[in-house]
């Protein structure tokens, strides 16, 4: 922000008041240069005018002289006395035409030669008054004759002198002339240069003006060629626009540009500080999930441990070995049905099975049961295999169907039905897997106790129960997968698990045992 | 930004520049000088020095001498310029004489008798009413000659002599001078003279066979003319300057000339321009009643190759009235 500061201080001007300015110049230049050309003009026309009436004043003289002449020449002849007036008018004429030069500033010697014409002069109007008097006194033609041919004579000299003079005012007005042509060269030459400096001096300013808008504008066009504004990051060097030299519309959009620049920058920061933080916090979450896993993990191993599996294996080879030598058949058979569920259980814990073999392993802990109970309790299936395929985790019906004798058909000494039944719902697309029972089943403040300890999704510690299952479905299917608790007393009591997945096939076959 | 500068400083003198021509245009300038006094100097166009010193005297004095040239020499146009002055009413009037004239001593007595003073120049008459005569002392002149010609002879010469008439009082002064001047060398003799009339075609006709006929080794000229054009002469002859030496009188510009190619071996030059510059001086002193001498003497000066290097004075371009 310090620039911009700097730029306040300084004086900028406007492109319009930069604009007006040449303007200015320009209207006052002009009317500078035609006042001054016509001011010349005009006097060299004055200078002409001048020798021109020079020229007049002589060839006045001339005209006046010959009237004079030709006056003389009829009153000598006719020595008419009425003539007189006019010679004395024509006479007067002559001496004002030469006053009239005399005062023209030709040159030295014309104005010598004027000297001279004034004294010819005089004398020939002595002459002339000699020859009126000798016309008065009625003297001898011979003698009138005689001074008129001395007057003749001075008029000749005076009409010598007036060509000189003519020639003099000529030569003086065709000096003039070149002089005037000479002034009027030089002097057009010099405006022409004059003009061209100046021209050449407004071009300077307005390229000056022209750098101030152009230049400016093409660094920020420049400048903000090298953003790329879709892609900004805050890590981009985004630096500000110089305005050296900008007036001040371009100052002021080079200083809204810079201020631009740096909220977006700001902005920037901000927005990447935030990601920062959300990163963080997300692993935070990671690492929170990472370590609750493992210890599920280890509680379910804890459970699995709990029942010590290689030492009811061993122990039950060696009773089956002990059987054999007793040569017990039944219990061989038992014991070897016992020892492959065992090493189900051994194998696969950890491990997700298909509900098939979870279905075959239930059945073999069935025959078990039935060696045990006989005919007290009679076991139905009614499954639909389409979707036996589907993963689950092992030991999920086992712990349920141990839960249906124990807490229910266990005490009946017959007449116990405990019925397994998958069906596939066509609608949510899920797998339903029952275990019915017709034990007596719980109150009603049991079954919401024990539907709630479900729900909760915690270990009941110590128990291999109805929560156990459930908290493995959970685990498993990742939240997905439902066990619902339901119980009539006296009549039937029902464990539901709705695993969610796909059929595979039709349904085959509707078994009973 | 230097560029604009420099621009500005251009654009300035250029406006100035304007301005001056504008100033120069806006006065004319005069070309008239002042004068209170009328002059007319009466003379010959050869006399380029004398009206160079009237010139001078007139701006120095400031009056007008109009300058009224002819051809050559004519007694009668000499007058009838004379008597065109004296009815031009002029202050004063300049002339040289001429002898035996009566048209012109009519001329310049009746310019005294209307009260016009008449001065001349180079040629005296003292029987006219003339007030003053400005001019060399020819006798001194023709002795400074002869001492000239023993100088360039080494005193064993026959000399030969062009005037101009043998009637001139000045002719016969400066002949008068010389002679009394070689007298005094025994070897140095006159084979002849000759009269020109100061006419130069009278010159070219005559001189050949006068050399032919004194068989001369030297010659002496006593007059401005004959001097102008003796050197012509000798070239179309092909006379070797080594067996024609030659003493001339005044320093017309082909007299220069012909000493500079070594034609001439020395001139005797008189003071032109001095007489010029006295004779306004004198007219203002006549019209302004101061007493002045009837008769005054200009000095004569030798001049040989060296010297003429260093010419005192020009023509200073007179402007002539032709007549």
């Amino acid at each position: 922000m310090a620039h911009v500061l700097t730029n306040t201080k300084k004086k900028r001007n406007t492109i319009r008041e930069e604009l007006h300015g040449y303007l200015h110049q320009i209207f006052f230049i002009v009317i500078f240069m035609i006042v001054f050309t016509v001011c010349f003009f005009v006097l060299s026309m004055f200078h002409m005018q001048q020798e021109t009436d020079r020229i007049y004043l002589v060839n006045d003289f001339y005209t006046e002289l010959q009237a004079e002449q030709e006056l003389l020449y009829q009153y000598t002849l006719k020595q008419d006395v009425l003539m007189e007036e006019r010679l004395d008018d024509g006479m007067e004429k002559l001496q004002e035409a030469l006053k009239g030069l005399l005062v023209l500033e030709v040159s030295t010697t014309f104005r010598r030669d004027v000297l001279d014409l004034i004294g010819v002069q005089e004398n020939y109007c002595g002459k002339v008054e000699e020859i009126r008097g000798l016309i008065a006194s009625g003297s001898k033609i011979q003698q009138i004759n005689e001074a008129y041919y001395t007057a003749r004579n001075m008029h000749d000299i005076m009409y010598d002198t007036f060509q000189n003079l003519y020639q003099q005012v000529l030569e003086k007005s065709r000096e003039t002339a070149k002089r005037s042509w000479m002034y009027f060269f030089c002097f057009v030459g010099m405006l022409v240069l004059t003009l061209f400096l100046l021209i050449r001096y407004l071009l300077f300013q307005i390229q000056n003006t022209e750098e101030k808008i152009a230049s400016p504008i093409q660094h920020l066009a420049k400048d903000v060629q090298k953003i790329d504004l879709l892609h900004l990051d805050a890590g981009d060097d985004l630096a500000e626009l110089s305005d050296v030299g900008a007036n001040e519309e371009v100052t002021l959009l080079i200083e809204k540009y810079n201020a631009m620049l740096d909220k977006i920058k700001r902005q920037l920061e901000e927005r990447e500080e935030y990601h920062r933080t959300e990163l963080k916090l997300r692993e935070q979450e990671v690492l929170q999930l990472q370590t609750s896993n493992e210890l599920k993990k280890s509680q379910l191993m804890n459970l699995q441990m709990q029942i010590n599996p290689h030492f009811l294996f061993n122990t039950l080879t060696m009773i089956s070995h002990t059987a054999y030598l007793a040569k017990d058949r039944e219990t061989v058979e038992l014991l070897d049905i016992t020892s492959e569920l065992l090493r189900y259980v051994l194998d696969y814990s950890d491990k997700a099975v298909t509900l098939g073999k979870e279905m075959e392993e239930l059945g073999n802990y069935i025959y078990l049961l039935e060696k045990r109970f006989g005919r007290r309790i009679s076991f139905l299936f009614d499954l639909d295999e389409s979707f036996h395929d589907v993963l689950i985790p092992n030991m999920i019906l086992q712990p349920l169907l141990e839960n249906a004798i124990v807490h229910g058909v266990g005490m009946y000494t017959e007449g116990g039905r405990i019925l397994i039944r998958t069906f596939y719902d066509e609608e949510q697309g899920i797998g339903n897997i029952c275990i019915v029972d017709n034990g007596e089943g719980v109150s009603k403040q049991e079954a919401k106790r024990i539907e709630q300890e479900m729900k909760s999704n915690q270990i009941a510690t110590g128990k291999i129960g109805l929560c156990n299952v459930a908290f493995r479905l959970n685990i498993f299917f990742q939240g997905n997968a439902r066990m619902y608790f339901r119980s009539m007393p006296g009549e039937e009591t029902e464990v539901r698990i709705e695993i969610p997945c796909e059929r595979r096939t039709e349904r085959v076959s509707d078994c009973d045992c | 930004m230097k560029s604009v500068t420099l621009l500005r400083v251009f654009i300035g003198i250029c406006f100035f520049i304007l301005c001056l021509i504008f100033l120069g245009n806006l006065f004319v300038p005069s070309s008239t000088q002042p004068f209170e006094r009328r002059y007319t100097f009466v003379c010959p166009l050869q006399w380029a020095y004398t009206a160079a010193g009237i010139q001078d005297a007139d701006r120095d004095f400031s009056v007008n001498t109009k300058l009224v040239g002819m051809e050559e020499l004519n007694a009668g146009k000499q007058a009838q310029a004379i008597h065109d002055a004296v009815l031009a009413k002029v202050d004063g009037i300049i002339t040289a004489g001429m002898e035996d004239s009566e048209v012109l001593q009519e001329a310049i007595d009746h310019a005294q008798e209307q009260g016009i003073p008449v001065v001349l120049v180079d040629n005296d008459m003292p029987d006219t009413k003339r007030t003053c005569y400005i001019g060399t002392d020819n006798y001194e002149a023709g002795v400074m000659a002869g001492e000239a010609m023993y100088k360039a002879t080494e005193g064993n010469a026959r000399i030969g002599i062009l005037v101009s008439s043998l009637s001139a009082p000045n002719q016969q002064e400066r002949l008068a001078g010389f002679e009394k001047a070689i007298r005094a060398y025994p070897d140095m003799q006159v084979a002849g003279v000759l009269e020109c009339h100061s006419e130069k075609l009278e010159v070219k006709e005559k001189l050949p066979q006068f050399l032919e006929e004194t068989k001369i080794d030297a010659l002496y000229i006593t007059e401005a003319i004959a001097t102008s054009v003796v050197g012509d002469v000798m070239k179309e002859r092909q006379i070797e300057p080594d067996r024609m030496r030659v003493i001339a009188f005044d320093n017309t510009n082909e007299a220069i000339s012909y000493m500079e190619e070594g034609l001439y071996q020395a001139l005797i030059v008189q003071a032109p321009y001095l007489q010029g510059y006295l004779a306004v001086q004198t007219l203002n002193d006549i019209l302004d009643g101061n007493g002045i001498d009837e008769i005054i003497h200009t000095e004569c000066r030798y001049m040989d190759r060296q010297s003429s290097k260093n010419q005192e004075w020009s023509d200073g371009g007179a402007k002539w009235h032709m007549y």
